[in-house]
């Protein structure tokens, strides 16, 4: 009888400890919240922010990850996210995976929505009242895994392989289509790579994958490495270098092919920047806004504003321009082309405030004309950003 | 005769341009979807279109790739998708 009752005292002990799932409308645990759908390739920027959002101005960046276009539908259309969304604690590291609340009954619509591409790619109409936020270039490849014998593919090889699919489009070694990875139509970096090799989405032939993290895993995992390619965005790719890499690549009429990197090892996308790298779109950030365009949500503008390099006021107790760059992207004041719709053709460009010098002296090593200063005092013409003499 | 020599030396340093730092996988041809671009092993020093500025004179490293695609047209360009 004494045994029962231990057995049943347990029970009833553990019963009362069972921990409840976290609420994302709980402002003691997760304040001054923002919620965020957007792309994959963000996860890393969006960790690395919400921590350091959560530690200094206690806002909370609760979230969902989906395609561009499935992001920018729920943002026009109102549409409501309902299942566990990721949340960023207190006290976060910055690289682990986020503990999950359950959102209000019904779902919430999120304040911001992103798209990895222009948002003309997708086959939505942006309706009054949302603003598209321009922010980082990313570039996005065709990988592979690392025993591939293979180094570099040509838009002419890709246009086959996956607009006639891995069989038929007779591309060696990328001939079983199994092995050929896609993503959903929803997704950015399909939109993107379409663009460049003139194959539509939709017409897209291989074994689609639901997540970008999933094709990463199979291309790394694959047991058949010269058969095996898969599209990935650097956000993605960049954190999964220990087993998948990036092919080079030759664009239609383009004479070489070049990695996204000026070496395959690099991190500085010096050809992103200097245009021989063509695979890469924008990050567009979306809100909604009033009559004046001013994103109506003040938490929401303040997280937009620092994403895109804003001046904001008050001035972050961290630098939004360094997690931009860890995050595997190029802030548009480190670039030095530009285009205006997915796939376009390139053009020069000038940032009024370049800062390519602070670039690479986190990617790599700053160019030789880079120095170093604390103020405009020491930079002729120049401007002192992020203690480097930048020329303007 | 020095006058031949220095055009020949000119010569030879504007072919080496862009030269840096390739790996070749196969003989080079660019080419494109209206047939082939031309053979230029030249680079451009002053990109100002699109075409000049994804074919500039650079440092990066360039991987040169001859693709065997079956299904090209015989004039080069590319057939619609199916």
């Amino acid at each position: 009888m004494r045994q029962v009752s231990l057995g049943l005292c347990f029970v009833v002990a553990t019963m009362g400890t069972a921990r409840a799932q976290q609420a994302c409308d709980d402002p003691v645990n997760l304040p001054n919240p923002v919620y965020l759908s957007f792309g994959e390739t963000q996860v890393p920027l969006i960790k690395a922010l919400g921590k350091a959002l959560r530690a200094t101005e206690n806002i909370t960046l609760i979230f969902r990850t989906a395609g561009s276009c499935t992001n920018l539908d729920a943002l026009y259309n109102n549409g409501k996210m309902t299942t566990n969304l990721f949340y960023i604690p207190a006290n976060y590291d910055g690289t682990s995976t986020p503990p999950t609340c359950t959102p209000a009954t019904g779902g919430v619509i999120p304040d911001i929505a992103d798209s990895v591409v222009f948002v003309d790619a997708c086959p939505l109409t942006k309706p009054a009242g949302v603003a598209d936020f321009r922010a980082a270039a990313q570039p996005f490849s065709f990988v592979v895994p690392l025993a591939s014998s293979q180094q570099a593919i040509t838009a002419e090889e890709a246009y086959f392989l996956f607009g006639f699919g891995a069989l038929a489009g007779m591309v060696a070694p990328w001939l079983d289509s199994t092995v050929a990875y896609t993503l959903p139509t929803s997704k950015g970096t399909i939109l993107n790579l379409a663009a460049i090799i003139s194959v539509p989405p939709a017409k897209w032939q291989g074994t689609s994958v639901a997540t970008l993290d999933q094709l990463a895993i199979n291309v790394g995992t694959s047991n058949k490495p010269d058969a095996t390619i898969g599209i990935l965005g650097s956000g993605t790719y960049e954190e999964s270098r220990s087993s998948i890499r990036p092919l080079a690549f030759k664009a239609f009429k383009q004479y070489h092919a070049y990695y996204p990197n000026s070496t395959l090892t690099a991190l500085d996308k010096k050809p992103v920047r200097d245009g021989h790298y063509v695979a890469w779109s924008y990050t567009h950030w979306l809100a909604r806004t009033d009559i004046n365009g001013t994103i109506i949500n003040p938490t929401a503008r303040r997280v937009i504003d620092l994403i895109v390099g804003e001046n904001v006021t008050p001035a972050p107790a961290f630098d939004p321009l360094l997690i931009q760059i860890h995050s595997h992207f190029v802030p548009v004041c480190a670039m030095h082309v530009k285009r205006d719709f997915e796939g376009g053709d390139l053009s020069l460009f000038q940032h009024p405030e370049p800062c390519d010098c602070f670039f690479d002296s986190q990617t790599g090593t700053p160019g030789p004309t880079c120095s170093s200063c604390t103020d405009n005092s020491t930079c002729g013409t120049g401007k002192c950003r992020h203690n480097f003499c930048e020329p303007r | 005769m020095s006058r031949t020599i220095f055009l020949g030396s000119m010569f030879a340093l504007l072919a080496a341009c862009g030269d840096g730092n390739k790996v070749k996988q196969d003989a080079a041809v660019p080419d494109g979807p209206g047939g082939d671009a031309g053979v230029d092993a030249s680079c451009f020093t002053n990109p100002q279109t699109h075409y000049e500025i994804i074919n500039a004179c650079t440092t990066d490293q360039a991987v040169d790739k001859m693709p065997v695609t079956p299904l090209r047209n015989p004039d080069g360009s590319l057939p619609p998708l199916p």
